[in-house]
């Protein structure tokens, strides 16, 4: 454990002074530590609460860097988390929507209560390619839609992470909202 | 909608400084718009705009969203990650006394998980049923999922797979332990044997006879469905999950709607009562039971629910009459539709529809009632629950006593024809034109009946006299011959 952390903690470093390979060691510890975290997350969660990606990466964040890192560091944790994030669900939703075309189960009409299988896996995909485009237009709002919706983070944790202001989160999220909404319409109806 | 989308891809496609400063120019407007009252909004864009009705049209459509909320998106990334979590495979991990080895299968509620023991003291494998993370039993249902696991695992039967143990993990889901059989379900199995109905039947009875077996011990599977009936190599059914749905039933009642959702999916086999949530006995065996004597026999289920929603399906199953067995047959059963129709047609008809009868009371009393209905079925006796018009009733004895009914038709119409045969003589003796050919011999023997020639046998042994052939034949002496050993008939 405290060898992690002190590894986590020195990759962190690393990447934030700009070293890029960094990143990509820090990923699978990530990876890893959010899927135990989320496992034991979920078999004690009681039914009819939903699952809390914040407190997820916060634990995450708290099993894996050392306590007396700076925040702007655990903000940029929480920047990698969300991202590692994004990649498993949307590669899993990829997978997952692949075998369910094969199977012959009765299928659920789309209810906005029940979003299961097949529809919530195709909108992770389709949140996944909106973000991209976005990306391509515009690249701060589309990383504020990824750590709010992958990270989990507040708006101060996302205006942390990004350097900027609270307020500008709040008022480019507003944009970059409509945008998503805009472009995955066929879904929200 | 195609014109907003058309709009983007030209934004995304052109990152250059002419397209970014247009981009610049939407995020302008939209928050300036924002600022705006409502009814001005719309005013202000016009003008703002000018003669450019893209940009119009693409800060417009970007406003029109932003009354709307994201919150499916937010739902949909949860409910991928927690499905993702569930399917973590737990390999390697201890579940009581035990190490999971691999995944065998997903149902409704749990995962069904090969093991072996943890401590290597037995080789042996099992089965292990993990409940699904949700499945989580309240602290008053564990008492009676202690006293009732115990009667299960009492339950022993060749026909069924054994319950070895279950408890709950260190997080608290209930998981069982249970013998493993290395099998394919049995509608899989009578399509990949080719199985003949007879002999799907008689694999059916077998079922029935380990279902009867429970409910002697008051044990209710109340989930019997073809991925429950494994058959082996070897033809030999074994049911899953006996049981076990009645202990989770109180669980698996306190999940909210979505759960519910899950759950129904496999409402294809579930009874009327347990749709609406009735009594459920081992009536609701029954029906399932019928069910799947329907599949087997008709390679399809007696209701269509393909692409039918959760509700529609309780619908359907609480108030749609099933067709009937020789109505629907949609697999090849080695004879044409017409003799597969007829073969279902009648008794075993009755049966899958009185099986599935809406109401329990209607049903067979026991599995042991309609297993003596489809043994009699075939011995192609009379079944107990049915009536039967006269015709029938001949029908079904003659073609329970073929030989019999062969022998007996066949003496019927010797007879007859003894009695016309005797009748043709005396109407000849009468007549003088006949009366003479019976002088010249030869010509008698051309112009006898050509019946007459098949009695060669009493021909030959006609004893000596004036008598013909014919009148030979009706006297008391000729009639003790017809039934005489070695006579040829």
């Amino acid at each position: 454990m405290t060898r992690d952390s002190q590894a986590v903690t020195t990759l962190l470093m690393r990447w934030r002074g700009g070293d890029s390979r960094a990143l990509d060691e820090l990923v699978p510890i990530i990876y890893s530590e959010l899927q135990r975290l989320a496992g034991r997350c979920l078999h004690s969660e009681r039914p009819g609460h939903t699952l809390r990606a914040t407190a997820l990466v916060h634990e995450a964040y708290m099993r894996l860097v050392d306590v007396d890192v700076e925040w702007q560091d655990r903000a940029h944790f929480y920047a990698i988390a969300a991202r590692v994030m994004r990649r498993i669900l949307v590669e899993y939703a990829r997978a997952h929507t692949r075998r369910k075309r094969g199977g012959g189960n009765i299928p659920i009409p789309l209810d906005e209560a029940v979003l299961v299988g097949p529809q919530a896996a195709a909108i992770v995909q389709d949140l996944d390619d909106a973000l991209k485009r976005l990306a391509k237009i515009d690249t701060r709002k589309s990383e504020i839609l990824q750590l709010l919706f992958f990270g989990g983070l507040t708006y101060e944790e996302t205006a942390a992470a990004l350097h900027i202001s609270p307020a500008t989160v709040h008022r480019e999220l507003k944009l970059a909202k409509a945008w998503l909404l805009r472009e995955m319409e066929p879904r929200a109806s | 909608m195609a014109a907003s989308r058309n709009g983007t891809a030209c934004v995304v496609e052109a990152s250059n400084g002419v397209e970014s400063e247009r981009w610049h120019r939407v995020e302008e407007l939209f928050y300036a718009a924002l600022e705006r009252e409502p009814g001005t909004a719309s005013a202000f864009l016009q003008q703002a705009c000018g003669d450019d009705a893209e940009l119009l049209r693409e800060v417009q459509s970007l406003l029109d969203s932003s009354r709307q909320s994201l919150g499916f998106a937010h739902r949909a990334v949860l409910n991928v990650a927690r499905e993702q979590i569930a399917d973590l495979p737990p390999v390697g991990k201890r579940v009581g006394a035990y190490m999971l080895q691999k995944k065998l299968g997903e149902g409704g509620m749990g995962t069904v998980y090969l093991a072996i023991r943890a401590d290597a003291s037995d080789q042996q494998q099992v089965a292990i049923k993990l409940m699904q993370p949700w499945v989580r039993p309240s602290p008053r249902m564990l008492q009676r999922f202690t006293t009732e696991r115990q009667i299960l695992a009492n339950l022993k039967h060749p026909n069924i797979a054994g319950l070895l143990d279950a408890g709950m993990t260190d997080d608290g889901s209930p998981y069982f332990v249970m013998e493993y059989v290395d099998g394919i379900p049995i509608d899989d199995y009578c399509c990949k044997a080719r199985l003949l109905t007879d002999d799907r039947l008689k694999l059916f009875l077998t079922v029935c006879a380990a279902v009867e077996h429970a409910h002697e011990n008051h044990v209710v599977h109340r989930d019997i469905k073809p991925a429950n009936i494994l058959v082996m190599a070897e033809g030999v059914p074994k049911l899953l999950d006996f049981g076990i749905a009645k202990l989770l039933d109180p669980i698996a009642k306190e999940q909210t709607v979505t759960r519910l959702s899950q759950r129904m999916m496999t409402l294809e086999y579930a009874s009327p009562e347990q749709v609406y949530g009735g009594k459920v006995t081992a009536a609701a065996d029954v029906y399932a039971l019928g069910v799947l004597l329907h599949l087997l026999l008709a390679g399809r289920h007696p209701f269509r629910l393909k692409g039918k929603s959760p509700l529609e399906i309780g619908r359907i199953i609480c108030e749609q009459p099933p067709e009937a067995p020789s109505r629907t047959i949609d697999f090849d059963t080695g004879r044409s539709p017409a003799d597969a129709a007829r073969k279902l047609h009648g008794d075993l008809d009755h049966i899958v529809l009185m099986a599935m009868h809406k109401r329990p009371r209607h049903r067979y009393v026991s599995v042991d009632s309609l297993s003596r209905d489809v043994t009699a079925y075939l011995n192609e006796d009379p079944l107990q629950t049915r009536n039967y018009t006269r015709a029938q009733r001949v029908e079904k004895f003659v073609r329970r006593h073929k030989a019999v009914a062969i022998v007996a038709a066949l003496l019927l119409v010797l007879a007859l024809v003894g009695v016309v045969v005797g009748m043709v003589i005396r109407s000849r003796r009468a007549s003088p034109r006949i009366g003479e050919s019976r002088v010249s011999g030869q010509v008698s023997e051309c112009r006898r009946p050509w019946f007459a020639a098949s009695f060669s046998p009493a021909v030959r042994m006609r004893p000596a006299g004036q008598l013909t052939t014919e009148n030979w034949l009706i006297t008391p002496s000729g009639r003790r011959l017809r039934s005489a050993p070695g006579s040829g008939w």
